[in-house]
């Protein structure tokens, strides 16, 4: 019985564990270098298509490093398949992404 | 003729528009006004991706006294994405009708047709413009014109600022007797409206009003 009691403690602990691993992966930010982006009728393209989707927050834009920073509502999740599908359609390039813990 | 040029001073006052770059992002409105010493114009467009736009283009030429009125489509055929900067080729193409208010054409309507390329090269500092245009409207007009244009931009702005460059633009039109044009101007943009303006060696203001939506 002892060493039940551990094992299931053992296993409520990994559970938690896991569970904040994951809400890392969903919350927070996402910064994308993005080549192209010279002129603020570009950011603003950007911008515009992004802010039209569900999770996200928040866009903001730095033209000094060609950089976008996406901030997500709670919960939610936004895959780089679909961060680079939205830059490539505004008419710009991914050069990399990166995520903020 | 002095009907058109009111329709057109009527929708750059009160839609309070006028244009940016030939196609826009995908579902992005752009409506443009320009004026110059040459011709007053409308020109609206959607865009349904970012390499296509269609729209309705308005234009009275002032010497030719002629309206053209026409269906526009613009072709982004390629675009050149660089850290810091961006270049673009287009093909501007459009079709409708020319009404004449000439002493000679008083009245005539013909059918037109007119196309283009226009390639451009930006970073946040220096801009440089190609592009040329060749117009069809029967008897009415027919006519090459190309130009460029250079700007330079005094400080570097970031996302949400007012934007400003200085512009010189030089514009060549083989037919005319005096066929070289030079404009200097400024262009100011802040959010989604961009402003023009300049003066021309002919004494002529140029007045040029976009919007995106």
């Amino acid at each position: 019985m002892k060493n039940f009691k551990y094992f299931l403690a053992a296993l409520l602990l990994c559970l938690s564990l896991n569970s904040n691993a994951d809400e890392k992966d969903i919350f927070g930010e996402i910064h994308v270098s993005v080549n192209g982006l010279v002129c603020d009728f570009c950011a603003q393209s950007i911008q515009k298509l992004f802010n039209k989707e569900e999770s996200v927050e928040a866009v903001d834009i730095n033209m000094d490093e060609g950089m976008i920073k996406i901030d997500l509502k709670d919960g939610y999740n936004m895959d780089d398949n679909l961060i680079t599908k939205l830059i490539t359609d505004s008419g710009y390039n991914v050069e990399r992404i990166y995520r903020v813990e | 003729m002095r009907y058109t040029f009111y329709l057109i001073i009527f929708f750059g006052i009160f839609i309070n528009s006028a244009f940016a770059r030939p196609v826009s992002y995908p579902g992005g409105w752009t409506v443009m006004l320009k004026n110059d010493g040459n011709l007053n114009r409308i020109h609206t467009h959607l865009s349904p991706t970012h390499k296509l736009s269609l729209g309705y283009n308005l234009e009275y030429w002032h010497d030719e006294e002629f309206t053209l009125n026409s269906l526009q489509m613009n072709n982004l055929v390629k675009r050149w994405n660089k850290k810091n900067s961006q270049a673009n080729f287009y093909i501007k193409s459009g079709i409708g009708f020319a009404y004449s208010d000439k002493s000679n054409f008083d009245g005539e309507i013909k059918l037109s047709g007119f196309t283009g390329i226009s390639y451009d090269w930006e970073n946040r500092s220096y801009f440089f413009k190609y592009q040329n245009r060749y117009t069809d409207a029967d008897k009415i007009y027919d006519a090459f014109m190309q130009s460029v244009t250079f700007g330079l931009a005094p400080y570097q702005g970031d996302f949400g600022d007012l934007h400003t460059w200085l512009m010189f633009k030089i514009e060549h039109k083989p037919e005319n007797k005096e066929n070289f044009e030079v404009t200097p101007l400024f262009r100011f943009f802040k959010s989604v409206h961009l402003l023009e303006l300049g003066l021309n060696d002919r004494g002529k203001f140029l007045f040029n009003y976009f919007i995106r939506f």
